[in-house]
């Protein structure tokens, strides 16, 4: 199902002071599309996500806008409404599997505690469905597997466990926030080759939040380039990358090492992170910007197309003075 | 302690129950336990005297054969009085550290789960109960209600969860920033399912612990109770009014001291065994080698 995702801001109120994680993000996700959420700490990506599924504690955070799931807006609808969404039609997969498993209960338990919670089957029938998941996930043996308790799994059998617990009630949509960090590399690999085959498997759409741009380069079809709670970029992959806009997004990209080019030291970009507890007033990035102009401290900003499936905010590319 | 195959299918219980069995002190103490408590239920089987019956004439005898552990200055029977007193100790213990996990546990988890406003209404109540002097409180409820075994549980239930809510509600607050409970959360499982399926099994361990504690604290709170004439009465025996008696005349018939004294320590001792071997056993983790 199509998630649109308007203005949607979240903020945090701590004594007295206010910070604004999100700020009036707006976009959208179609059925079967990877769309991949980049940017660095603290831009905003994970905030954003658990904000439009009611994740984040109210208070001290207030999340305003609107995200329609269909015909819902799960940012104001109740909480039995916004309940029978999470782990049923939009999953979520989290950052470190060894922690995001409940130590005393064991993966039968847990696996099937979505189908049980949403949907009206026995347990023999939910425990059918788990181990056939759990086998999809490439995990041999789950009949035997599935009785373990998560300590005796290894972090990568854990996070295609963690899989195979977000698929199992098939959703329509899978939120995979940094799914890969906790892994190593080539296990990384195999949960992403996994994911995708299960994409397509399932037909579900997947918002993947990451600072890795060699993942987004190979396994999202829509990028969002996120820096202060706003997105700076969005483009269809390919197009991010061969027509960058964006001096943040060229940034990013510079600062991932390259194993052909010999460099004495790594690029990187200058200057603090945005403090989200400051006013915005024009760009967020022009303070740590090569490129930036007076008008860029001054000037609202606007997501604008600048060519089809590719639209950025900075004003100096819009006025043609960047050149893509 | 051996480590065995998982079982298909096995509940927490059931593999819980296999390593209870595999830890010997801990299944030592339970027998013990077990084997004090059905000497009390069959206490008239097992002694022909009663715990009131007095024959002054064999006043203070020392262990022997017609009497096991003598007498005391009344010519009461001590192994007699040991078993009906046993009954009361027991009972009082087991059932007002069941009343005070029961509570605690439904108090604490839920000023630690919901936190904020609800979670300093709900503390500052224990705090004010804690600071309320206890000995009033026992004499208020005895004197409106007439006094009875049960209310001694429950005076005594009422003070001890106090402190069963405050341990709770350290674990639950401390659980609750656990990502597993966020997951939960994002799986769409509601508030009290996430309380009773994820948060409850990982804090039995300092539950049973300090539970175990809590029995041979509340013998000994009854036996004070009784001291001041609020618990068990005269000629009626719990384990507190033995060992105090036992205490008075200990220079001259140290048996009375003794043999109460032997029974409550070792009791003590039995529930500790059990508590350890309680937590390692629900603790799945433990079955690591």
């Amino acid at each position: 199902m199509h998630l649109d995702i308007k203005n949607l801001s979240a903020s945090f109120h701590l004594r007295g002071s206010k910070v604004n994680a999100v700020r009036g993000v707006s976009l959208s996700i179609a059925d079967g599309k990877t769309v991949g959420i980049v940017g660095e700490s603290g831009s905003g990506k994970t905030v954003l996500s658990l904000s439009f599924l009611r994740l984040l504690p109210t208070p001290p955070a207030v999340v305003k806008g609107n995200a329609f799931f269909g015909n819902l807006d799960l940012i104001n609808c109740s909480d039995r409404e916004i309940r029978s969404i999470r782990g049923n039609r939009i999953s979520m997969i989290f950052q470190d599997p060894l922690s995001s498993f409940n130590p005393y209960l064991r993966l039968s338990q847990q696996l099937t505690e979505p189908l049980l919670c949403h949907q009206n089957i026995s347990r023999k029938q939910a425990l059918e469905i788990s181990i056939s998941m759990l086998s999809e996930t490439g995990i041999c043996d789950p009949h035997k597997k599935i009785t373990c308790y998560p300590h005796q799994f290894s972090g990568g059998m854990l996070q295609r466990a963690m899989i195979a617990m977000a698929l199992v009630t098939k959703p329509d949509m899978l939120i995979a926030d940094e799914p890969t960090t906790a892994l190593d590399v080539t296990t990384q690999a195999q949960i992403l080759s996994l994911m995708k085959k299960l994409q397509q498997q399932y037909s579900m759409s997947i918002i993947f939040i990451t600072h890795n741009l060699g993942i987004v380069a190979g396994f999202c079809d829509f990028v969002h380039v996120m820096y202060a709670g706003m997105i700076l970029e969005s483009a269809q992959t390919r197009l991010l990358f061969k027509n960058t806009a964006h001096p943040y997004t060229k940034a990013l990209i510079r600062s991932v090492p390259s194993l052909h080019s010999s460099v004495e030291q790594l690029y990187v970009i200058g200057g603090p992170p945005y403090d989200p507890s400051q006013p915005l007033k024009g760009c967020p990035f022009a303070p740590r910007c090569e490129f930036c102009v007076p008008e860029c401290f001054n000037e609202q900003i606007e997501l604008t197309e600048i060519e089809p499936e590719h639209k950025t905010t900075c004003i100096r590319v819009k006025q043609g003075e960047l050149c893509l | 302690m051996k480590s065995k195959p998982l079982l298909a299918g096995n509940s927490l219980w059931l593999e819980a129950l296999s390593r209870f069995s595999h830890n010997r002190l801990a299944v030592t103490g339970l027998v013990f336990l077990l084997l004090m408590i059905i000497f009390c239920i069959s206490a008239p089987l097992l002694t022909p005297y009663t715990y009131d019956s007095q024959k002054l004439s064999s006043g203070a005898t020392p262990p022997g054969i017609s009497h096991l552990m003598g007498t005391d200055i009344l010519g009461r029977d001590l192994f007699t009085r040991l078993l009906y007193g046993g009954r009361v100790s027991f009972s009082v213990g087991l059932c007002a550290t069941l009343v005070s996990v029961v509570i605690g546990i439904f108090w604490g988890s839920v000023a630690g789960w919901c936190g904020g406003k609800v979670d300093s209404i709900m503390m500052r109540i224990v705090d004010i109960a804690y600071a309320f002097p206890f000995t009033i409180f026992v004499i208020i409820l005895m004197v409106f209600f007439q006094r009875s075994l049960l209310l001694l549980f429950l005076a005594i239930g009422a003070v001890e969860w106090l402190t069963m809510a405050r341990i709770v509600r350290g674990q639950v607050m401390a659980l609750r920033q656990q990502e597993f409970i966020d997951a939960a959360i994002g799986l769409g499982l509601s508030q009290p399912v996430i309380i009773i399926r994820h948060i409850l099994p990982n804090i039995t361990g300092p539950v049973i612990i300090y539970a175990t504690l809590t029995v041979p604290a509340i013998m000994l709170l009854e036996a004070f109770l009784s001291f001041l004439g609020l618990g068990v009465q005269p000629p009626a025996s719990s384990l507190g009014i033995l060992i105090r008696e036992g205490t008075e005349a200990m220079e001259e018939y140290p048996w009375l001291l003794l043999f109460p004294g032997a029974v409550l320590s070792l009791t003590l001792f039995s529930l500790n065994f059990i508590g350890d071997g309680l937590r390692d056993a629900l603790d799945p983790k433990s079955s690591r080698e």
